[in-house]
């Protein structure tokens, strides 16, 4: 039940003559369930618009007056075949202001030409708006604007065959022509009686006769749609079988109303192409569609807005609440400026004694490495001269010396615990090291850092 | 109602929608650039509590830099001139270390600095003797004694070592004004 709810109902309004017929139809996989119809007059119209919910409706009517025509155009490219067709109207049509529909069928050759013949319809679009100002002026909204005799069109299944079509709506008749759902030919037909009566026959065959004269047309059966397959009061013999138009497998109703509502429920298979709802009319409401669409997407950004708001605000509170107590805990900034200031200017005085007593401590000390000779443990090596130089920060140092030793074994010996000593100093690396055996002298050149 | 009526109504509403979308996402993001300055000014407000001890411990270091340089300098700074300082220090160095061949330079100034350059030459029987000679001149702060090279050489016949030390005295080109005066401290 829910879920039904949930689809979108359709509502058709069908204006048949003097009776306003309505259905509910709801979306069922392949095609529709009619669950709801009802049957108006013109005085109760206004008060169903009223009451009603549904704010969109689709509309199906039998124009008072229409202009109708089979038109030829030349075979040319599709997109230039619109402009011609709609120039062509508007040459033949004697309405000022007027929505068309057209039924293009097949090629045709014409005096040795190619051609497309064109069946155009046309009503006056005062009457399409009168009608849709009946549902805007009460708030609603008018989805699409059939012809009945377009949707009954598109509900018959001639299989590639003409059949005529027969409709009706109190004492009038509409005789159509049709093939594949396309309209060829319409007639209006006076009648005496809303049923199908023997006058309405002879009208028929006429009708018929004049398509296989004119048009070379053989239509293959006479369709009856809505009641009057139902009121069939006809005698005479017909030259073609006679059919009613049941909707297709798609629509499910209950089969007692069906024939009645036939006209609405048409509604339901027809499409777009099938829409004369003035150009100017389809523009605002597509426009406002843009419109209804925008407005909800903006309300939806509103609504998330808000919320990330209502997020960042909650997550900025607690910052706020860390920054007041930091800018509480800041020591008192000027007292710490004014005093580094006066400091500062007081110690600028003093920089340049303090850098040049800072460079004083910045090369290695020659005392520390001088003492540092003293530690060397080797007495059978003298020392005869230590030279030491500065020199970006680093002390070179040069060591020259001789082992006093009776042989050269022990020179030898005293040669390598000398070494080691010289490397057990901190900071001290060989770069350079000749002991001469022969004179027992050694060279020594290092680094101290 | 009309088409055109609904029309408007249509529009109308779609502009209050759209201002009303404007003033929220104006309202997110001040709420946002809030939050984030927030965050900023709260770690700027760190970084300004760490240069304000940084700043407390330079004016510290400052200070101690300060009177320590005060004691540099000798009591009677403000009397002589920079060259009669070296001078003096020099006369303190030939009378300190005994029978020592003083070569004097010419007083240079290079580096901000005014330099007298010394090459100080003596000769003694122990090692120490020489290191003595040393840690004095390193001991030695206005002027300072800059050394450049040092050579210790063994006189064979003597059994003596004979030291040579090169260097220079040397002292800030720029005169200190406005020292306190140290008696109060004293």
């Amino acid at each position: 039940m829910m879920q039904m709810r949930k689809m979108k109902k359709t509502v058709v309004v069908s204006f048949e003559d003097q009776t306003i017929r309505v259905i509910y139809a709801f979306p069922k996989k392949g095609g529709h369930t009619v669950r709801d119809v009802m049957t108006l007059n013109d005085a109760q119209f206004g008060e169903f618009l009223r009451s009603e919910k549904t704010k969109e409706f689709i509309v199906v009517s039998n124009f008072s007056e229409t202009y109708q025509e089979t038109i030829t155009v030349p075979v040319v490219k599709k997109k230039y075949l619109e402009k011609i067709i709609e120039i062509e109207i508007h040459k033949k049509c004697h309405f000022e202001d007027f929505s068309y529909l057209y039924h293009l069928s097949e090629e045709k050759i014409i005096e040795n030409r190619k051609t497309f013949e064109v069946f155009v319809f046309a009503v006056r679009n005062n009457e399409v708006m009168n009608l849709i100002s009946r549902f805007t002026d009460m708030g609603k909204r008018v989805s699409a604007v059939y012809p009945d005799v377009f949707t009954l069109a598109r509900m018959t299944r001639t299989d590639g065959k003409y059949g005529l079509c027969v409709s009706g709506f109190g004492d009038n008749k509409n005789l159509f022509l049709v093939r594949d759902g396309k309209i060829v030919l319409i007639r209006k037909a006076n009648s005496p009686e809303a049923d199908m009566t023997d006058y309405d026959m002879r009208n028929i065959e006429m009708t018929v006769n004049y398509c296989r004269q004119t048009l070379r047309i053989t239509p293959a059966c006479v369709i009856l749609t809505g009641s009057l397959s139902a009121n069939y009061n006809v005698s005479v013999n017909t030259s073609l079988p006679v059919i009613c138009l049941v909707p297709p497998p798609g629509i499910h109703m209950d089969n007692r109303t069906i024939l009645e509502y036939m006209t609405a429920v048409s509604a339901l298979c027809a499409d777009k192409s099938c829409d004369i709802a003035p150009r100017n009319y389809k523009d605002l409401t597509f426009t406002m569609e843009i419109l209804r669409y925008s407005t909800a997407t903006f309300l939806y950004l509103i609504i998330l807005s808000v919320i990330y708001t209502a997020f960042v605000v909650k997550a900025t509170l607690p910052i706020r609440e860390e920054f007041q107590n930091s800018v509480k805990d800041l020591p008192d900034l000027d007292r710490v400026f004014s005093s580094y200031e006066s400091e500062s200017s007081r110690f600028s005085e003093y920089g340049s004694l303090i850098a040049s007593f800072e460079s004083s401590m910045e090369t290695p000390d020659f005392l520390d490495l001088l003492k540092a000779f003293t530690q060397i443990k080797e007495n059978r090596m003298r020392v005869d001269s230590i030279e030491i130089s500065a020199n970006d920060g680093v002390l070179l140092c040069k060591i020259e010396g001789s082992a006093v030793t009776e042989n050269y074994a022990e020179a030898g010996s005293a040669y390598e615990k000398f070494m080691g000593s010289l490397a057990d100093i901190q900071g001290l690396s060989v770069t350079k090291n000749l002991f001469e055996l022969k004179d027992k002298k050694i060279f020594v050149e290092a680094e101290y850092r | 109602m009309n088409l055109t009526q609904v029309l408007k109504k249509a529009v109308y509403r779609h502009l209050v929608t759209g201002i009303i979308l404007s003033v929220a996402l104006c309202i997110l993001v001040l709420a946002s650039k809030y939050k984030h300055n927030l965050i900023k000014a709260t770690s700027d407000l760190d970084a300004i509590r760490m240069n304000v001890l940084r700043m407390e411990n330079d004016i510290h270091v400052m200070r101690e830099k300060r009177t320590t340089a005060i004691h540099l300098l000798p009591t009677d700074y403000n009397l002589r001139s920079h060259q009669e300082i070296l001078l003096l220090s020099l006369e303190k160095v030939r009378s300190s270390i005994k029978e020592a061949d003083i070569i004097v330079g010419n007083i240079v100034e290079e580096n901000n600095e005014i330099a007298l350059p010394v090459t100080l030459g003596f000769s003694g029987s122990q090692y120490h003797e020489g290191l003595n000679a040393i840690g004095y001149l390193r001991g030695l702060r206005f002027p300072y004694f800059k050394i450049r090279n040092v050579i210790a050489k063994r006189n064979e016949v003597g059994r003596e070592i004979i030291w040579t030390i090169e260097g220079s005295f040397r002292i800030p080109s720029g005169r200190i004004t406005g020292i306190p005066d140290r008696r109060a401290s004293l």
